[in-house]
């Protein structure tokens, strides 16, 4: 990184970029009252106004501008005409925006906003008589123009700045296909945020590496940049999609879907990694920044060089790339429906559900199966009823079924408001004149089947102790649950030391956990279509939901769980995604992936990553890290889908002291071996965390 | 011998479990595959794989085509190291101090039996890396890592050598077992590190 670079990341990073006049001052829903709008139009209007309401800033030292100067979106409708709206409707995530998918890149960005306001204009000729069509299509239209018109102002207040360059790049972009690798950049930038200008969130960015390759190689081949240039280039964009992230919704900060996806295969069988693949790994690790977060989709056939840079990403502790396996992911969508050339070209959504770019409307987070409220449940009930195992087991499947239901049902209300902007970069909207929110070709609904660890594990427990063994009795059991194992601690400490755990390789409990997840996706198979037509994705991942199934939480559908038999105490946080529960003594990463590698992921495919802590102190040389890039095949071959690894930072390690259950698989190099830090007494541990802190320093 | 359970920050544990040497096997076997797709392998390692030769001869001989790596102290008899020894790929042989009567000091035993078997272990033909533990002013001076080189350096089958800097987790080992931890040196002591005898002797060595 040269001084440029790192000016502009501390201007960022300390938010000097943020200047006075960032204020909320937007409401334009009287305007749009009193011109009697259609949806579809406030929407348009909308996004000129915001658009106009942007200050436009241009520092010196940046190559890719824009920056957001309004920190909240105006609504489109009064609080009055919203609630008549939105009566005995689903809304997803408390709005109506459209989120979590990911546009045709490629289409926008090789026809320009002139190319497809021409076709929305072939579009309006043609299907005149269709008022809806032609609002639609107005809608569209107005749209463009307030990106182009935003654009314009960029364009002058280069000019007034002396910045030829960007005066240049703003003279042919959005309006035309970019002539070069910097104006494509630009373009990306400036449309991005025009979505989450006027509301959308987790838009992706998708398979940047395809899609951008031919404005570069154009650059190569007219001798107009060398790769360090093109670096430099990178990281300017990479930077730009940092500057607004304060602002972005999200569960926590950081939580805003801006998602590259590289690599993969092409449908003939050859990679698709190229020159941007690398660059971007390298880029990214240079940067050391939370976005974009980047995914890396890999093969049995991937080139162990491309693995080794990928790990030295990861040992960089940024918790990416995330590494999907094309092997499983890609059959798993061709058998599920999507067509063979659509399956290669997957990307993900804000984490890691497969969807397919400028083709999917797909709602891939509708919600959470608790399963260990459905074990639960059923494990009381059997339990003060004299039942057997295989009533609980039954009842549990019955829960299961349940919640999907409720889910799904809840859903089949669901309101999606227009948006002529994604419109614009989806394949066939402007084509039809149909909005997106109307659905495209792939319109399902995900749903994660979350925590299923925790609830094998408590059906274990109790078939364990209760029916094998018969050490315990049914009554001190719900008893003990009861009093969330107060009065209850050698019972609970059996069931920590003896019971079976995840992550083991041990076939009981594993099978177990199998088991629940097939209850799941036959639930969600034979809800059959949604009312959108689209197809039930069951998934294996937590996301926010290891904590929220255990806490609550504001609004939630899903039901909150107490103590559970696997002697977890109430509140207490579940392991995240798939990984073994927090205090669960487990053999090792391989035993993990052998675990999970049992869970039917050709019927699992919503996506949820195997996630495994290590510690930066496994990284020590190129040579360790040449090791875990090689356990990254090992991951391919065990036939799980998704892996992420985190690489702990000093923070998390002090962390780790005070509340080691939390993290009892962070894996740390002692020496010349690895243990796990939880087990490592007090002064190992401060050993290392007082080697961390030069780590860190030197990071 | 009693068996109890061991002090960890999480509380009273029970630590280890009873393997045959079928049980063991057969659960590396399930890694094979993935071991040998990441170019990985087994290592029989500390406590000391010596005490139970026949436990871990008995295992390798039931594993499938796996790499396997010997961690020893060498300090057994003949015979059974050397059945260990042409059981594995590779060896990591540890050697501590040269002078015996200092070795008899702080192990209570000659380092005799560890110097026979090292020549053994080179004329068998499998390659081996030495490993020395630096305990501060006992193995890490330079005449007792002289010694070392001297007796290393022309050995076939040497592929370099790895020390390991003085760390203070045998302490922690103390307290779970109830037991007091009395070194017998000085801890707080910074290891030396004589990485020119190994470079002049044309020796590859590496700080773990």
């Amino acid at each position: 990184m040269n001084a440029r670079i790192e000016r502009l990341k501390h201007w960022i990073r300390t938010r000097e970029h943020r200047t006075d006049s960032f204020v909320n001052l937007c409401d334009f829903t009287k305007e749009m009252d009193a011109d009697n709008l259609s949806w579809v139009r406030r929407v348009a209007r909308l996004t000129t106004r915001m658009c106009e309401a942007q200050d436009i800033i241009i520092n010196p030292d940046e190559n890719i501008v824009f920056i957001q100067t309004t920190p909240v979106c105006s609504k489109v409708f009064s609080e009055e005409e919203w609630f008549k709206l939105i009566e005995n409707k689903t809304l997803h995530e408390g709005v109506t925006s459209i989120s979590n998918i990911c546009p045709d890149w490629e289409l926008l960005l090789s026809q320009g906003l002139e190319g497809r306001k021409r076709q929305a204009y072939s579009t309006r000729e043609r299907l005149m008589n269709d008022l809806n069509v032609v609002d639609f299509i107005d809608a569209c239209i107005e749209t463009i123009d307030a990106i182009l018109n935003l654009a314009s102002r960029y364009r002058s207040k280069a000019e007034e700045s002396g910045r030829y360059d960007l005066v240049e790049v703003f003279s042919n972009i959005p309006a035309n296909p970019p002539k070069s690798f910097h104006e494509a950049l630009q373009f990306l930038r400036l449309v991005l945020a025009v979505t989450w200008l006027i509301g959308h969130y987790q838009i992706g960015l998708g398979r940047f590496d395809q899609y951008m390759m031919p404005y570069l190689q154009n650059d190569f081949d007219n001798g107009r940049i060398d790769l360090s240039q093109a670096k430099e280039l990178l990281a300017d964009f990479f930077l730009s999609l940092n500057k607004d992230n304060d602002i972005y919704p999200g569960v926590q900060p950081g939580d805003n879907g801006q998602t590259i996806v590289l690599g993969g295969i092409n449908p003939d069988g050859s990679s698709a990694v190229n020159e941007i693949t690398r660059m971007v790994l390298q880029v990214t690790y240079e940067l050391g920044m939370i976005d974009p977060k980047i995914n890396l989709r890999i093969n049995r056939d991937t080139d162990p060089d491309l693995l080794f840079k990928a790990m030295k990403l990861t040992s960089k502790g940024l918790g990416f790339p995330q590494y999907l396996n094309d092997d499983v992911i890609i059959p798993a969508l061709i058998s599920h429906g999507y067509s063979i050339e659509d399956a290669y070209n997957y990307s993900v959504a804000g984490c890691w559900e497969p969807i397919i770019p400028g083709k999917g409307m797909e709602v891939v987070n509708t919600g959470a199966v608790s399963f260990p409220y459905a074990a639960d449940a059923a494990l009381r009930a059997g339990l003060a009823n004299g039942k057997s195992y295989e009533w609980m087991l039954e009842k549990t499947k019955q829960n299961i079924n349940n919640q999907v239901r409720l889910i799904l049902n809840a859903y089949s209300k669901i309101l999606l408001g227009p948006s002529p902007c994604l419109s614009i970069m989806m394949d066939g909207c402007l084509e039809e004149g149909k909005d997106l929110s109307e659905g495209l070709e792939y319109n399902g609904f995900g749903i994660w089947g979350a925590c299923a660890v925790s609830a094998a594990e408590a059906l274990a427990a109790t078939k364990h102790f209760i029916f094998d063994k018969k050490q315990v009795e049914p009554a001190d059991l719900i008893s003990a649950l009861e009093a969330d194992f107060e009065g209850y601690t050698s019972l609970r400490q059996l069931i920590l030391d003896e019971a079976p755990r995840i992550g083991n390789n041990h076939d009981f409990v594993d099978s177990l956990m199998v088991e629940l997840f097939d209850y799941f996706a036959e639930a969600c198979e034979n809800f059959g279509r949604n009312h959108r037509g689209g197809i039930i994705r069951p998934g294996v991942s937590t996301a926010m939901y290891y904590m929220w199934l255990a806490q609550g939480h504001d609004g939630m559908r899903e039901p909150v769980v107490g103590t559970t038999a696997d002697g977890r105490r109430k509140g207490e946080p579940f392991s995240a995604n798939l990984a073994p529960s927090p205090d669960a003594y487990v053999a090792g990463p391989f035993s993990v992936l052998h675990s999970f590698s049992k869970i039917d992921f050709q019927r699992l495919f919503n996506g949820g990553p195997v996630t495994l802590e290590f510690s930066e102190s496994i990284f020590r040389d190129e040579e360790s890290i040449e090791k875990v890039a090689l356990f990254i095949r090992a991951f391919i071959q065990s036939g799980c889908q998704q892996l992420q690894l985190n690489t702990l930072n000093r923070a998390k390690l002090l962390e780790a002291k005070i509340n080691p259950w939390m993290y009892r698989d962070l894996i740390v190099r002692v020496w010349g071996w690895s243990g796990y830090f939880c087990e490592l007494a007090a002064e190992y541990q401060d050993q290392i965390i007082a080697r961390h802190v030069f780590g860190d320093s030197r990071n | 011998m009693s068996i109890q359970p061991m002090q960890s920050t999480l509380g009273a544990r029970m630590i280890g479990q009873w393997f045959t040497a079928e049980d063991l096997a057969s659960r590396l076997n399930k890694y094979a595959g993935m071991l040998k797709t990441m170019d990985g392998g087994v290592t029989f390692s500390g406590g000391e794989p010596l005490m139970q030769s026949e436990f871990v001869a008995a295992t390798i001989d039931r594993l499938k085509d796996i790499h396997i790596t010997l961690d020893t102290s060498g300090f057994g008899p003949l015979s059974k190291f050397l059945a260990l020894v042409k059981r594995s790929h590779l060896v990591l042989y540890d050697i501590k101090i040269m002078d015996e009567r200092q070795h008899k000091n702080f192990t209570r035993y000659s380092n005799a039996i560890i110097k026979e078997n090292l020549l053994a272990l080179s004329d068998s033909g499998v390659p081996f890396y030495i490993r020395i533990p630096l305990v501060p002013r006992v193995t890490d001076t330079r005449e007792n890592v002289a010694g070392i080189v001297r007796l290393i350096k022309d050995l076939p089958g040497l592929l370099g050598v790895d020390l390991l800097p003085y760390n203070t987790f045998a302490a922690g080992k103390y307290i779970p077992l109830r037991m007091d931890f009395y070194p017998g040196f000085d801890q707080s002591i910074e290891n030396k590190i004589h990485l020119s005898l190994f470079h002049e002797a044309g020796i590859r060595v590496k700080i773990l």
